[in-house]
């Protein structure tokens, strides 16, 4: 038996509106994803701005830092003494190095020689 | 790492390798770059103390590259950082804050993204990338450290934006869900508001097949199922007037045939079957006149023979009012004409006739036709016009026969009709010529004489 034109009216309605509202859902998905992923990765992109001029910053402070204590004349006099003990030096550089707080401080002589502790 | 920590004393000028920088610093020269010490990245700045031009001595001043690079870059950007950091472009070491250590398979995963060609160091690789750290999924971002000796990897998991994607996902489902089902419902309406004339339009239909000619659409919409239910009703109407027509002239073929049977059958009655008696009781006299010998019966078997003349003539013209044999033996003109002479010589009424030249192949129903409505209204004529003078024109146009009567005689107003006699007359005319597919028509004045105009298709 064929279908009666009212059932081929809803049939054809109903197709039409379920592939437009799955198509959508789809889309949407697709589209809610994508902007969560762009949201993320602008994100980082922003830590990496920031990173950035963190660096730079850091970089010119470590400078200024180091300016400051190789300018030091309590550490220039210091090393200007002919065998100077060792253990002076040692506790020179320590006040200073409470002052830059750097993870590292090493004081090499004109040789090229790190001073023996 | 303090200064007391060291516990040796190093001859870095000959490790230049190494430690690179020492000679640019004991040359007097500042110097920026990344020193691996005791297993650990440290960003160095190497500056010389010099006293009125005296090289003193050297300055190093390091920070770490992992711990304390994740710490402020995770303070600074809010964001979860892993710090990596090469060695030679291989053995990766890592510090992550605030999650485990990294393991070997997360290394593996993001070992492509940090060893990138050589001459890459220091650009940005600014192009994020999806990645699993701690069994998360996660999008990375790879960036130059220390001038490119390591690498600092930003990384945000995607779970917690997953979530807040889930979260929406489930309102969109419902939207979707509830869209669905107004879908369906709207889909069912709409389809039954669309089908609905189409239905009744079928169902009256098959009411009007089954003969309920009264049967109609209605009409909802002036769409063009409107304009459908509109030309079906169109139709009804026509064909329930063609019906009603039909019927009508059944109905008008019987009375006619019985009238023309009761014509026929008086015509036999009182002229034929009169006369016949008296040729009957003619005959008895003239065997009982011949039975005695008696000479008078010569002059009455003549008076006889003139009765039967008569009954002859009076057979005669009941069959030719029947059916003109003329017309059967030379056709449409030649039986006009012969009417036409014989309405002239009964009458003393002029006719006077022009007609063309009409195809040879005219339809016996058309000639009798033609015929029947030309005797009908010379039959008017002679009864109610008083004319002196009948014209008659035929012409032919395209594939009609024009057919035009006029007379002069005292003519009668069309409106009120010519009486009831003259009346059943035109109707007779008017079916007859319909019934071809004719058209008659009428025009007159009072006094000023009758037109009769009758069109007929020539095949």
């Amino acid at each position: 038996m064929s279908p009666t034109i009212g059932a081929k009216f809803f049939i054809g309605m109903v197709a039409i509106s379920l592939t437009f509202i799955m198509v959508s859902l789809l889309t949407l998905d697709r589209f809610l994803a994508r902007i969560a992923e762009d949201e993320v990765s602008y994100s980082l992109f922003l830590s990496e701005r920031a990173y950035e001029r963190f660096e730079v910053l850091h970089d010119n402070l470590f400078a200024i830092q180091a300016r400051s204590v190789a300018q030091t004349p309590h550490l220039k006099a210091v090393m200007n003494i002919a065998d100077v003990d060792h253990k002076t030096v040692f506790h020179t550089a320590r006040e200073l190095h409470l002052v830059v707080n750097t993870d590292l401080m090493l004081l090499i002589d004109a040789r090229g020689c790190c001073w023996p502790m | 790492m303090l200064l007391a920590d060291v516990g040796d004393s190093t001859f870095f000028g000959a490790n230049s390798s190494a430690f690179p920088g020492v000679e640019e610093g004991l040359n007097g020269a500042e110097w920026h770059g990344i020193w691996s010490y005791r297993d650990r990245l440290y960003k160095i700045i190497l500056m010389p103390i010099v006293l009125e031009r005296q090289l003193l001595g050297l300055l190093v001043l390091g920070d770490l590259l992992d711990a304390a690079a994740a710490a402020e870059v995770r303070e600074f950007t809010g964001k979860d950082v892993l710090i990596l950091y090469a060695s030679e472009g291989a053995g990766y070491s890592r510090e992550r804050s605030g999650s485990p250590p990294i393991s070997q398979e997360e290394l593996i995963a993001l070992g492509p993204f940090l060893k990138r060609p050589e001459g890459m160091d220091g650009i940005r690789f600014s192009t994020p990338f999806r990645t699993v750290l701690g069994e998360k999924e996660c999008l990375a971002l790879v960036l130059p450290l220390g001038g490119g000796a390591g690498r600092i990897v930003l990384f945000r998991a995607l779970d917690e934006v997953e979530s807040k994607v889930g979260v929406l996902r489930l309102y969109i489902m419902a939207i979707g869900g509830i869209s669905i089902v107004l879908a369906l419902v709207l889909s069912a309406w709409l389809s039954a508001k669309l089908s609905r004339p189409v239905r009744e339009l079928r169902d009256v239909a098959e009411q009007f097949g089954a003969g309920r000619l009264e049967k109609r659409v209605g009409i909802h919409s002036g769409d063009e199922l409107g304009q459908l239910a509109q030309s079906f009703n169109m139709m009804a109407d026509n064909l329930d007037f063609a019906y009603r027509e039909l019927s009508r002239f059944s109905r008008r073929t019987v009375q006619l045939q019985e009238e023309e049977r009761r014509r026929v059958a008086r015509e036999l009655h009182d002229g034929v079957n009169q006369l016949l008696a008296v040729v009957g009781f003619g005959l008895e006299s003239i065997e009982k006149k011949l039975l005695r010998r008696d000479e008078s019966a010569v002059p009455e078997i003549d008076k006889t023979k003139e009765l039967l003349d008569e009954v002859i003539q009076e057979v005669r013209n009941i069959s030719y009012n029947l059916r003109p044999s003329v017309l059967d033996d030379l056709g449409l003109m030649a039986a006009v004409r012969s009417l036409c002479d014989e309405f002239a010589n009964r009458t003393q009424i002029r006719v006077e006739m022009e007609t063309a030249i009409l195809p040879e192949n005219i339809p016996k129903e058309l000639e009798i036709t033609v015929y029947r409505i030309l005797q009908e209204a010379l039959d008017n004529i002679e009864k109610h016009a008083e004319a002196t003078l009948v014209k008659l024109h035929f012409a032919q146009e395209n594939a009609r026969i024009a057919i035009k009567i006029n007379d002069n005689g005292k003519g009668f107003d069309v409106f009120l009709g010519g009486g009831e006699s003259g009346g059943a007359g035109l109707n007779n005319m008017k079916e007859r010529a319909a019934l071809v597919d004719g058209v008659l028509k009428l025009r007159s004045i009072p006094h000023s004489g009758t037109e009769v105009l009758l069109e007929l298709p020539s095949k």
